[in-house]
């Protein structure tokens, strides 16, 4: 698992060289924004179950057919299944977002999740709107978070950080 | 590679949990003292070349024995090997000092160090000899007191390991 500055360091191992200034820039710029992102991991992780369930009834919202009698999330037991798949995934994106980097996303989540949806019949299309609902909802928490509004840019490059990670899970699933 | 954000993350994972106000204040106290580390990371950086050559030729010059006829640094390429492997050592506690932790010299230099050293016979106390007064250079430097201290901590880190 890599975190931002280990990433980085990997990298410049690779090639036997020191750090590049861009490369120190871009580290401090992390640290600078230090306690936005840590505020912006902690707001999404206090409003999680709100994220997720919100996702859950907005598929079963615009897709029915899924908790009728034949649907994938019929019973409790596969709606119960289809929430908790959707809570490990916000875990997982809160994590890159803390690290900086997506490595322990891609390694310990996506890696292998298509091919287990598909195995259990998973519909993954579905999956990916639940994922992009999340995503929707965790910039809309962070961005509104009034420690936040107040910054002039209102944390838009975290923002857009964010959104990549929940990308990446829709892209893989879909 | 272990650091603290990646060290509470496993942990966060390992109980399938969110991760918990504990967890986001040990990477602010990480964060709080990163500033230092860039700043020292950025010291050996740009003089990573001067601060080798001053130590190797010092390490020389107290150990003559070692570059005599007969001797493990004899003769310039082999110097400039061990100027070489004094360089990786000090890029690697310049990774350190960026991650804030010893993840870099625990994966790339430490692990084997031992072995390394006893199966080509090298002599670590010169290799110590030329981190000391590294440490040393750094230690008399502009840099601010925190990241000289940072920057001492990972060159004793890597002593210990040696010795």
């Amino acid at each position: 698992m890599n975190d931002a500055f280990t990433r980085v360091v990997s990298n410049a191992d690779v090639k036997g060289s020191y750090l590049s200034s861009g490369d120190m820039g871009a580290l401090a710029q992390y640290v600078k924004d230090g306690n936005r992102r840590l505020d912006a991991v902690n707001t999404i992780t206090a409003n999680a179950s709100c994220i997720v369930t919100d996702a859950a009834a907005g598929i079963f919202c615009e897709q029915p057919d899924l908790i009728r009698p034949g649907g994938n999330a019929y019973t409790n037991r596969r709606m119960a299944a289809c929430i908790r798949d959707m809570e490990i995934i916000l875990r997982y994106v809160t994590y890159a977002m803390l690290a900086g980097d997506a490595s322990v996303l891609e390694d310990r989540c996506i890696n292998g999740l298509k091919e287990t949806y598909v195995a259990l019949g998973v519909p993954t299309s579905s999956t990916a709107r639940g994922v992009r609902i999340m995503k929707a909802a965790a910039i809309a928490f962070v961005t509104k978070d009034p420690a936040v509004i107040q910054t002039p840019d209102k944390c838009a490059s975290l923002a857009s950080e964010l959104g990549t990670y929940f990308d990446k899970v829709a892209a893989a699933v879909s | 590679m272990k650091t603290v954000i990646t060290g509470v993350i496993a942990g966060a994972d390992s109980q399938a949990r969110f991760l918990s106000g504990g967890d986001l204040q040990a990477v602010q106290g990480r964060l709080q003292r990163a500033s230092a580390g860039l700043e020292a990371a950025s010291f050996i950086t740009s003089n990573h070349e001067s601060l080798t050559k001053e130590a190797v030729t010092g390490m020389a010059s107290k150990m003559p024995y070692l570059t005599q006829p007969g001797g493990l640094f004899n003769g310039a390429t082999n110097q400039a090997k061990c100027a070489r492997d004094v360089d990786y050592y000090l890029r690697f506690v310049s990774y350190c000092l960026v991650c804030g932790d010893t993840g870099p010299l625990d994966d790339y230099a430490i692990s084997g160090l031992r072995e390394i050293n006893r199966a080509f016979s090298l002599p670590a106390s010169a290799y110590i000899d030329c981190l000391s007064s590294i440490k040393e250079k750094v230690k008399s430097s502009s840099l601010s007191p925190q990241a000289k201290t940072e920057a001492a901590l990972y060159m004793d880190y890597l002593v210990n390991a040696m010795s």
